[in-house]
């Protein structure tokens, strides 16, 4: 019999991104600690359920800026667990790679930190059973050799259950995560695959079991829904099975409003709902939109007015209003001749060289680096086609 | 727009110069240096603002104003441009049909040749021949650009919209490092959260550094509690032994009294029974000689007694026999002091002392000095009458004297006498010689007997104190003869008191004699009573009686004594025993505990101290990992990262809008064959005189297709050829533009190099062009071109 728990990307002490600084007071302390509550979930569920181990297969923290508090906090969890006799498994990720040769506070023995070379590592869980657990933390920002042919086969003789941590994705040996072959990985005959990497909570293989737990808690707008971890177990006799435990107190969510005619209306729509957690809200309106709505958009106050009139009881903050368009002709600027190739212009001029002009050093690299980025050049891209696209034929 | 007047107050040569009554097609001729450059920098800075540093060639040498004015027609009305000094100019619009002057004069003019830029203008409408040259330089895309920001109306449109939002984005950063725009001071603010964050994370080193002294501490506070525990136990322990210590003295009591029993000794009771009667025997033995040696001694001191009392008769004889002595004495004393007393009374003073033959004779005799004095002094008196000499009567004068002296001494001598028997007469001292001699005898045995009394007395007293020390004591003062009645009266006292009983002296022989029989017999009783004891303890290996009884006590308790070193024995157990067995006594113990108690309290005394540091660092790793400081920076950070990030977009997205937009509109390669292309073809054809006819841009490069349909690039063209292309396109653009004015053709020597027919083709589109708007043009040929009017700067005082 075997019990563990399974949390890839934990991102310790990692903050939202995205958000403004207008935030109300109660959800910027929720959202700073968030992580860390989220952590000790997990810690009182690992207790409760009186789990044999925890996984954590990469970037446990965000990276090598990480704090006296952070390290506080992971060393109260892991002290937690020890004393309830629980193992720790630690498999440091893309994110997290320099915290293996990173001072930290000395851990309690349960916890088992994996080195950069694949190794596996034998342990005796209160049953009796003899798990070995496989793994390799990074060494580097990306990893381009695939790390699978080095993780052994399960000898069934020796070991009651094998299973093993991985940070990666599925792809071809050269890309940049530690890419792996998921017909190979079900190969080696283990019981269980924790992978880390990807945020979205997915299984790839069915028996034995081989998923992403997801994160621990959404950083981001795009990081939507419930997030937490998997509590993985024998106990119904079916091999390892996982479930789904949603720890993460605060939710990311994206809400559709159709034919709101006005912000009223959209304020009593929205305290009508009812959240569980504290829930950081992207809303789309769409269908007819009112003309209050409409032209509090386009003055960019839109957000700003719907923040205002948010209840201070409300467990919702809206970050993000967008009006959506029926369809792709409305996109499409109408006064512009037929035949002007707007897109292919906008994708020609959106470009690192011009875009680094237009910059100077005194710009945050963090900010420089998102406009680098393709993400960010499509955010630009997409600006572009919405200003002319909105442009008044009559200002000029 | 068409400039009428000229008015310059001072530029370059020209000073309060007035040209007026320009006409559509004015020509401007003069020589080199006549001033035609001059007057084209005039008019453009008057549009454009002075050029600070190219116009300074246009100082007024004659040191008048710099500036001057120009009257323009336009199509809302006449107005007066002024523009005076060449730094920090004034410049003054004013509308002379109403005589208002514009508020805005900038802006008027901004106005009046929008969208075009100072640069746009100067390219497209003035032109020398220099502009003309360079045109050779210019790249296909250069051209092309140069092109088609002006060709079509509504990307022209675009365009200005775009620069607009670009304008208004670059209000929002600045990237010079000095700048103050809103995102130049979000970024200096993200900077400073980084900043504030970076030293927050700094405490990570220290906390790390508290983490590792934590845990150092934590394993010497358990090393210590465990030596204070194992102290306690130990403490504990020593308090178990000091309780079992009166059992452990008793274990080592009872075995060293097992230890002490001699084994070579074996009595029995009989050996006891004789043992007990030989000790009472040699007790009887010894009373009965004690008693006896008692009264033997009490006999003794009796005997010594008697003799005592013969030493004490003696002195009580002497006593007697001087105190009879002393009394007679004292008796004839008194006897003699009575007669002394009564001869005594017969004289004035006292009783005087009988006299010598010689003082009997004195007194019995005449003084024969007294008539042999008067006889001399006679004999000098009867000399001196007779003869007076000296001779004779020195030696009577001086026999005179000596004789009456010595009549004086002897008679001196017998009243000394007289007086000490006074009041007897002389012949009665004299008859009264015996009874004065009788009288002394008398004093000189008074005198004796006295010294003998105090001999005695100092005898008695001597014997009276031997007789009884004590009771007469009081005597030892008394010596002078004033105490003899008391001395006599102590003597009869002593003599008093004694008595005397002779017959007692022999029966005490007699019982002496019984008693030292009765001593030797009990001797030789009490020496076999010993023989026999020694014979017994010799027979039982003791050395006395005393043992006896012990020896055979111990014999009896021997097992009960090693019951009880067993029950002890096991009570204590082995461990216990051993731990006792290490200390001397209770003392020891309670030393040892002393100790250990000092080191517990020591090794208290460090873990309080070392928990003291423990709480410190714990405190200080409390504040270390605040979750308000270091979090909410994080946080906070992440939130303005956001916010630049928008507002970066916001920037870029505006500052891109006008290269988007000229991309965009640039990929029409159909639209420029319209308007622009088909007019520059036109101009090229007219201007080439049919050679090329047609200009098209085709892949952003400028082609230009010959009368045969050949096509040629910018660059294979001759030098004048160029000139013509740039030429046609630059009329065609003056001609296309949709322009709120028509703005006038300024043209300085521009044509210089074309030849003579190619020069008339030029003029003669000219012509055409200043139908429509006004050409001004400066060239130092006086041919006056057909239509125009003609000014000759040479004319003209300047």
């Amino acid at each position: 019999m075997l019990k563990f728990i399974h949390a890839g990307d934990v991102h310790l002490g990692n903050p939202f991104t995205g958000l403004s600084q207008h935030l109300r007071t109660d959800f910027q302390a929720a959202i700073q600690k968030a992580t860390f509550t989220a952590l000790d979930r997990l810690v009182e569920t690992a207790i409760v359920e009186k789990v044999d181990l925890v996984l954590f297969p990469g970037d446990l923290f965000h990276g090598s800026d990480n704090s006296a508090l952070i390290q506080e906090r992971l060393l109260q969890a892991f002290r937690k667990l020890d004393q309830a006799d629980i193992w720790v498994a630690v498999s440091f990720g893309n994110h997290d790679f320099q915290q293996s040769q990173l001072a930290h506070p000395t851990w309690p023995d349960h916890v088992m930190v994996f080195d950069a070379k694949v190794e596996t590592k034998e342990i005796m869980v209160r049953s009796g059973d003899r798990v070995s657990l496989t793994g390799f933390s990074y060494s580097d920002r990306f990893q381009r050799q695939s790390a699978l042919p080095d993780f052994p086969v399960k000898d069934s003789q020796l070991e009651d259950y094998h299973l093993g941590l991985y940070h990666g994705a599925i792809g071809q040996n050269g890309e940049a995560y530690a890419a792996f072959n998921l017909d190979e990985m079900v190969a080696k005959g283990y019981d269980y695959w924790a992978l880390g990497h990807i945020h979205i909570r997915q299984v790839l293989h069915e028996n034995p079991m081989v998923a992403y737990s997801g994160n621990l808690q959404g950083l981001n707008r795009n990081e939507t829904g419930p997030k937490g971890f998997y509590l993985v177990s024998d106990e119904a006799g079916l091999g390892l099975q996982a479930e789904f435990r949603s720890v993460a107190p605060v939710v990311w969510e994206n809400l559709a409003i159709a034919d709101c005619p006005d912000l009223a209306t959209l304020q009593e729509e929205l305290s009508a709902r009812d959240f569980n957690e504290t829930t950081l809200l992207s809303i789309q309106l769409t269908g007819t939109v009112g003309q209050e709505l409409r032209e509090n958009d386009s003055w960019g106050l839109l957000l700003e007015k719907l923040q205002q009139s948010c209840p201070s009881s409300a467990k919702y903050w809206p970050i993000k209003v967008d009006l959506v368009k029926p369809t792709e002709a409305d996109v499409k600027p109408v006064q512009l001749p037929a035949d002007v190739a707007l897109d292919e212009a906008i994708a020609a001029t959106v470009n690192a060289e011009n875009i680094g002009q237009l910059l100077s050093e005194q710009v945050p690299i963090e900010v420089r680096d998102y406009f680098y980025s393709k993400a960010g050049q499509e955010d630009l891209q997409s600006r572009l086609q919405r200003l002319i696209a909105e442009r008044d034929p009559n200002e000029n | 727009m068409k400039i009428r007047t000229i008015e310059i107050t001072g530029f370059g040569r020209w000073t309060n110069t007035t040209i007026d009554s320009l006409a559509d097609w004015q020509v401007f001729t003069g020589a080199n240096e006549a001033g035609k450059s001059t007057l084209k920098a005039f008019i453009l800075g008057i549009f454009f603002g002075f050029s600070l540093r190219g116009d300074q060639k246009y100082i007024p040498r004659s040191g008048a104003q710099y500036g001057g004015a120009l009257v323009v027609e336009t199509k809302t009305g006449r107005y007066r441009i002024s523009r005076i000094n060449r730094t920090k100019s004034t410049l003054t619009v004013t509308n002379l049909d109403t005589g208002q002057v514009e508020a805005d004069a900038e802006g008027f003019l901004t106005e009046l040749f929008n969208p075009l830029t100072q640069a746009d203008y100067e390219q497209i409408f003035a032109f020398n021949e220099q502009d003309l040259s360079q045109v050779s330089q210019l790249t296909g895309p250069d051209l092309e650009k140069r092109l088609l920001t002006y060709t079509e109306p509504q990307a022209q449109n675009w365009l200005n919209w775009a620069d607009q939002e670009a304008s208004q984005g670059q209000q929002l950063f600045s990237r010079q490092k000095t700048g103050k725009r809103p995102l130049n001071v979000a970024n200096q603010e993200y900077q400073d959260l980084l900043d504030q964050r970076q030293s927050q994370a700094d405490s990570l080193a220290e906390y790390l550094e508290n983490d590792r002294q934590l845990s150092q501490i934590q394993g010497k506070l358990t090393e210590k509690r465990r030596e204070v525990e194992k102290i306690n136990q130990e403490i504990q322990e020593k308090k178990a032994l000091q309780a079992t210590w009166p059992l452990f003295e008793e274990l080592q009591a009872t075995r060293h009294g097992v230890g002490q029993q001699r084994p070579a000794a074996n009595v029995n009771e009989a050996d006891y029974q004789r043992g007990q009667k030989l000790g009472l025997d040699l007790n009887w033995v010894n009373q009965q000689l004690e008693q006896i040696q008692q009264q033997l001694q009490a006999q003794q001191k009796r005997r010594e007694t008697v003799q005592q009392d013969d030493e004490i008769a003696g002195i009580l004889q002497a006593i007697r026999a001087n105190s009879a002595i002393l009394a007679a004495n004292q008796e004839k004393a008194n006897k003699l002091t009575g007669q002394l007393t009564r001869f005594q009374q017969y004289f004035t003073g006292p009783i005087p002392k009988p006299l010598t033959r010689r003082q009997s004779a004195l007194l019995e005799r005449t003084n024969p000095w007294v008539a042999t004095a008067i006889v001399s002094f006679v004999a000098l008196l009867g000399s001196a009458a007779i003869i007076q000499s000296v001779l004779i009567q020195s030696p009577l004068a001086l026999a005179t004297i000596g004789f009456a002296f010595m009549a004086s001494v002897r008679g001196q001598k017998a009243h000394k006498i007289r007086a000490d028997y006074a009041p007897l007469s002389v012949a009665t001292i004299l008859s009264s010689q015996d009874q004065v001699q009788k009288a002394a005898n008398a004093q000189n045995e008074l005198n004796e007997g006295v010294k003998q009394q105090q001999l005695l007395i100092k005898e008695l007293v001597h014997d009276l104190q031997d007789f009884d020390a004590k009771k007469f004591a009081y005597l030892q003062t008394y010596s002078g003869i004033e105490d003899i009645d008391r001395v006599l009266v102590a003597a009869k006292d002593a003599m008093a008191s004694e008595e005397r009983r002779p017959e007692q002296a022999v029966s005490d022989r007699v019982r002496l004699d019984d008693m030292l029989h009765q001593q030797q017999t009990l001797i030789k009783q009490k020496d076999q009573v010993q023989a026999d004891i020694q014979e017994l303890l010799h027979q039982t290996g003791l050395t006395d009686l005393k043992q006896l009884a012990e020896t055979l006590q111990e014999q009896g308790g021997q097992a009960a004594k090693q019951q009880r070193i067993a029950d002890i024995e096991g009570q204590l157990g082995k461990a216990t025993l051993a731990k006792l067995g290490q200390y001397q006594s209770l003392a020891a113990i309670e030393t040892a505990q002393s100790q250990l108690a000092q080191s517990r309290q020591q090794g208290q005394d460090e873990l309080s101290n070392l928990q003291k540091q423990q709480q410190d660092l714990q405190v200080r790793q409390a504040s270390l990992v605040s979750a308000e400081e270091y979090q909410a920076l994080t946080q906070k950070l992440a939130n303005a990262e956001s916010d630049l990030q928008e507002q970066f977009a916001q920037y870029l997205t505006a500052s891109l809008l006008p290269q988007t937009l000229k991309t965009a509109f640039s990929g029409q390669d159909v639209e420029l064959s319209t308007n622009v292309t088909e007019q520059a073809g036109d101009y090229l054809a007219r201007l080439t005189q049919g050679k090329y006819n047609r200009l098209i841009l085709t892949d952003k490069k400028v082609r230009v297709i010959q009368s045969n349909g050949e096509e040629f690039a910018i660059g294979e063209l001759s030098t004048g050829a160029i000139d013509q292309v740039y030429l046609a396109v630059r009329f065609a653009l003056v001609k296309s533009l949709p322009l709120k004015e028509k703005l006038p053709i300024l043209i300085d020597d521009g044509f210089v190099n074309f030849d003579a027919s190619r020069r008339e083709e030029v003029l003669a589109l000219i012509q055409e062009l200043a139908v429509d708007q006004q050409v001004l043009f400066w060239t130092f040929d006086e041919a006056n071109p057909t239509g125009s009017q003609q000014i000759k700067l040479g004319e003209i005082n300047g």
